[in-house]
């Protein structure tokens, strides 16, 4: 098995990554309830440099704490939190891996806002509700959309500051940039809706403001779906975009001066194909509870066709049934390989990959210059050293479960995937090696943020 | 316990559904609560019939 294509560093206009596996931004509840870091954390990031990776797309953080999709992830939203995050790349580095922070802003996809965002709606461009979950929304004005503008600069300025090696706007994923980008949800009549050029003009200032704050010569790179399929779960939903809008923000997003594109899909999280794999409708019955009270179709609706056996079959219909006509690894490759023929910069593909014959051809073929990847690292965190000793697949891959999604709601994110283990008792000791090692009151503080 | 089956392009995904302690507990009690609601239906039918 020829992997050494992927062990080729990736050059990006300012950042030089030693090869060709980001570990995609994924994480689990690991922080304080009010946005600071812990150990945690650092042991999480510091467990995938260790493993090999080129670099790490950190999770979520968000900008400001109207924006974050859960509480207990740290956040980016002041400058005391920048220790924190000095804390996380330093340990990084240590491995040779670089760190990316993923700039973020749930706008209306706020899984549970937490008590502070009890009273307030979540911030988008629409007051339409959140198709899945019925999570309620409130249209920015254009003062509100100045400040978002403000608080990504500001966001982008604490992470060069704490030594951070580049951003990632978080612009896929149905997350506040696509409740912008994308025609199936952005219903505005002013400049920041309407045509393509107008829904791109969010993301556009977002950039521009970021490059004035910290300079043109920090790498900044920007995730984008190369398809919506916002229809993917209720067929009466608007389609949202097609690849070929996508293909042009790709476009603008070069000329704008980003210095990579990282492509997914999907205009919501989870979306049935991403991440892809299957939906567990017992750890849903489980753990969805935790959010069902955030929108208005969670208990109603949600959490009874998860919670009744007789009802699941009904909602895994809606979810599975686009799934057919989609892979598991690669699942928008095929549509990767349209944005990265539009544009020179380096592009960066996300979905299911795992197997190192399929990312050496997509890079052979030029479908990406290289993947990130989230779940089958969480299986393997040595995966990189897998694929480098010649291997095509770990001993015990990922399969593709997805329990670790819907346990993420509520439990310390890891593998929960039990036929991957001798025994319930080792998978859940693999889970709690986060917490190692950890943090007591009176011992040193990882930092500021640090945390007992 | 049954099995969960996703479908996609280039395979099937088989996975089981579990049952915790709970919702077994559940599960019987709700039977339990469905089958005294069958009978006092039927009881008060009953009872209408013929009385």
């Amino acid at each position: 098995m020829d992997n050494d294509v992927i062990f080729q560093p990736l050059e990006f206009k300012h950042l030089t990554v030693k090869n060709r596996l980001f570990r995609s931004s994924i994480s689990g509840r690991w922080d304080n309830y009010d946005g600071s870091g812990t150990q945690a954390r650092i042991n999480w990031e510091t467990s995938f440099a260790r493993g090999g990776i080129g670099a790490i797309i950190s999770s979520f953080v968000p900008v400001h704490r109207r924006g974050r999709i859960l509480p207990n992830y740290a956040m980016i939203n002041s400058d005391d939190k920048i220790p924190f995050w000095r804390e996380v790349v330093r340990s990084v580095h240590k491995h040779d891996a670089k760190f990316i922070m993923q700039l973020s802003h749930s706008g209306r996809q706020r899984d549970v806002g937490g008590v502070e965002n009890l009273f307030n709606h979540g911030l988008s461009s629409t007051d339409s509700k959140d198709t899945f979950h019925g999570l309620l929304s409130e249209a920015a004005t254009k003062d509100e959309i100045h400040d978002l503008v403000r608080y990504f600069a500001e966001a982008a300025r604490r992470a060069r500051e704490a030594g951070v090696d580049g951003v990632e706007l978080h612009a896929s994923h149905g997350y506040l940039f696509t409740q912008f980008l994308s025609s199936g949800i952005n219903d505005r009549d002013d400049e920041y809706g309407g045509s393509l050029r107008n829904r791109y003009r969010f993301l556009h200032e977002v950039i521009k403001a970021i490059q004035a704050e910290v300079g043109e010569d920090y790498h900044l790179q920007v995730k984008i779906n190369a398809f919506d399929l916002n229809n993917a779960i209720y067929p009466w939903e608007k389609k949202g975009n097609p690849v070929e809008e996508y293909v042009q923000i790709a476009k603008w997003i070069e000329e704008d001066g980003a210095h990579g594109i990282h492509v997914s899909a999907g205009s919501t999280f989870p979306h049935p194909l991403v991440p892809p794999g299957g939906f567990p409708p017992d750890e849903l019955n489980w753990w969805y509870g935790g959010m069902a009270s955030s929108g208005t179709r969670g208990f109603f609706q949600n959490y009874t066709l998860f919670h009744y056996k007789l009802l699941r079959p009904i909602f895994l219909w809606f979810w599975n049934r686009t799934k057919k006509r989609f892979p598991i690894e690669g699942v928008s490759m095929a549509q990767c390989k349209q944005l990265k023929d539009a544009v020179s910069i380096p592009v960066l593909n996300t979905g299911g990959f795992q197997r190192g014959s399929l990312i050496a051809r997509g890079i052979r073929e030029g479908y990406f210059d290289g993947v990130a990847i989230a779940r089958p690292t969480i299986a393997n965190r040595d995966l990189p050293k897998i694929l480098k000793s010649g291997r095509d697949l770990p001993e015990r891959p990922c399969t593709f479960c997805n329990r670790c999604l819907i346990n993420a709601i509520a439990n310390p994110l890891g593998c929960y995937d039990e036929r991957r283990y001798d025994s319930r008792e080792e998978m859940i000791d693999e889970v709690m090696e986060v917490y190692h090692p950890p943090h007591f009151p009176g011992e040193p503080a990882a930092g500021p943020g640090g945390g007992a | 316990m049954s099995e969960s089956r996703t479908r996609t392009r280039d395979e099937v995904l088989v996975d089981e559904v579990r049952e915790s302690p709970v919702d077994l507990y559940l599960g019987r009690f709700r039977r339990r609560a469905a089958v005294i609601v069958l009978l006092v239906v039927v009881a008060i039918v009953l009872l209408v019939v013929f009385a």
